[in-house]
């Protein structure tokens, strides 16, 4: 599917809801969950984008791929639903224990879901670093699209970039030194 | 691969968990809800033009009966008008030929008929919310000063909330809210509200959302109307996050577009976020209660 198929449209059809969702349901998935490291948050985002799309589908004007659209949607409901979470668990009662109880049970399901052990240093980075890595390295976008997609200059784009590679050839030296035979 | 990217960026070219998480399941189950939003659209398009039909044929009977009185009638003036009919006030009909008053008044037995039905169609509930205390300011004769209902919502099956709009003698459009209650049998208009704001291009300054907030009973709610043609969903918070609603966006055949919420409990202060349709925040505001 691509955006010139779009970008006419002023209403959705549930077949080209299902080809969008068939193309890329995974991606907004897999970048839902890169940014809050939660499933059942990625899927709720995840339908939250699409209804957005089936919706509002008149709003999109080809100025970008649909992949890039997609991606930018995604992250602006994650971080309306990060930081609902985040009053969340910060405003509940017995607040440090539920916060420890969630990280741990993150870790645990990457510990136990993550494809590799790259992926898993991945989850690591702080979320600035990683969205950035993730659509350069896995979306393979190019720096203005990264920059479209995050609403930053393109320069904050090559030194969160640059930051993340650093952090991340540390962290995966870290985890080699450990792993090495003695 | 490009040479200048590390070696391990080949380890993220996969999907970064073992297992598909896109479900058919859940595809499915975003598609039931994308079909059911479609059936409430089109089911709204559906009822505002049977509402229209409904009140002007009421219109044209009130004209056939007040015809048909006046061919048997030979008493002129003001006693012509009895309550109980769709008949208007012979003085009327003769200062100003074929003016056809254009709100049905309706006699207290049929406004009670009307309360006394459970579901009263859409086109009932406009009539009613113009019966409660006619503006005796506004003209009557003047089609566009009526209420015109927007939508409903009801809170339980005990309240029903009625949103409308009118433009007044002033060139302000003014949003109303009527509030009805079931009980013994029948429903009673307890409290109403509204705001006016001046119609017109360029007549709000740089606002791009015009937002109205009450409080009916214990029921808070925000109306209003988007100004800034970039927003398409509106976004209501409360200070601990824990209650988010979304608004209902109604397009009005006026040109401008109209909002109402209805929040589930009382708070402190609600949060109003207008985005566009990528979920950009373009105006932000909290109200307090």
């Amino acid at each position: 599917m691509n955006s010139d198929s779009l970008k006419y449209l002023t209403e959705m059809d549930p077949f080209t809801l299902d080809e969008l969702m068939k193309q890329y349901g995974q991606e907004v998935w897999n970048f839902a969950f890169f940014l809050t490291k939660n499933s059942s948050m990625a899927d709720d985002i995840t339908q939250d984008v699409f209804l957005q799309v089936y919706r509002h589908i008149s709003s999109f004007r080809g100025e970008a791929s649909v992949k890039t659209w997609l991606l930018r949607i995604t992250r602006n409901i994650s971080c309306n639903y990060r930081n609902t979470a985040f009053f969340r668990k910060v405003l509940l009662v017995d607040t440090a224990v539920s916060k420890e109880y969630s990280r741990s049970a993150e870790q645990s399901f990457l510990e136990k879901e993550a494809a590799n052990h790259v992926w898993k240093q991945v989850f690591n980075l702080p979320v600035k670093f990683r969205e950035v890595l993730v659509l350069h390295a896995k979306y393979q976008l190019s720096i203005s699209d990264i920059a479209h997609i995050l609403k930053i200059p393109e320069g904050t784009v090559k030194s969160r970039l640059f930051g993340a590679r650093k952090r991340m050839s540390a962290l995966l030296k870290e985890e080699s030194l450990i792993n090495e035979p003695i | 691969m490009n040479r200048s990217n590390p070696y391990w960026y080949e380890e993220l070219q996969g999907n970064p968990l073992n297992r598909t998480t896109f479900t058919d399941q859940l595809a499915a189950q975003i598609k039931d809800k994308a079909m059911a939003s479609t059936a409430q659209v089109r089911s709204r398009k559906v009822l505002r033009p049977l509402a229209v039909s409904s009140i002007s044929l009421l219109c044209l009977l009130g004209l056939m009966l007040f015809i048909i009185d006046k061919a048997s009638n030979s008493r002129g003036g003001a006693e012509t008008y009895m309550a109980g009919s769709l008949e208007q006030p012979a003085q009327l009909a003769e200062s100003a030929e074929g003016a056809i008053p254009v709100i049905p008044v309706l006699s207290d037995e049929e406004v009670n008929v009307l309360l006394s039905k459970k579901s009263p169609a859409d086109s009932e509930w406009e009539q009613l919310i113009n019966q409660a205390y006619p503006d005796p300011n506004m003209d009557q004769a003047v089609p566009e000063n009526k209420k015109e209902m927007l939508d409903k919502e009801s809170v339980g099956d005990e309240i029903m909330l009625i949103f409308s709009k009118k433009r007044d003698q002033y060139h302000r459009i003014s949003m109303g809210v009527d509030y009805y209650e079931w009980g013994s049998q029948k429903w009673g208009r307890q409290q109403s509200s509204s705001y006016a704001f001046p119609e017109g291009p360029g007549q709000m300054g740089a606002k791009s959302l015009i937002t109205a907030w009450f409080r009916l009973d214990t029921v808070p709610l925000f109306c209003g109307a988007i100004i800034d043609s970039r927003i398409s969903q509106i976004r209501i918070t409360n200070k601990e996050h824990n209650i988010q609603q979304m608004a209902k966006i109604i397009p009005g055949k006026d040109g401008y577009t109209y909002w109402f919420a209805v929040l589930p409990q009382q708070e402190d202060a609600y949060t109003v976020a207008a985005m566009d349709a990528e979920g950009e925040v373009i105006v932000k505001g909290t109200y307090y209660f």
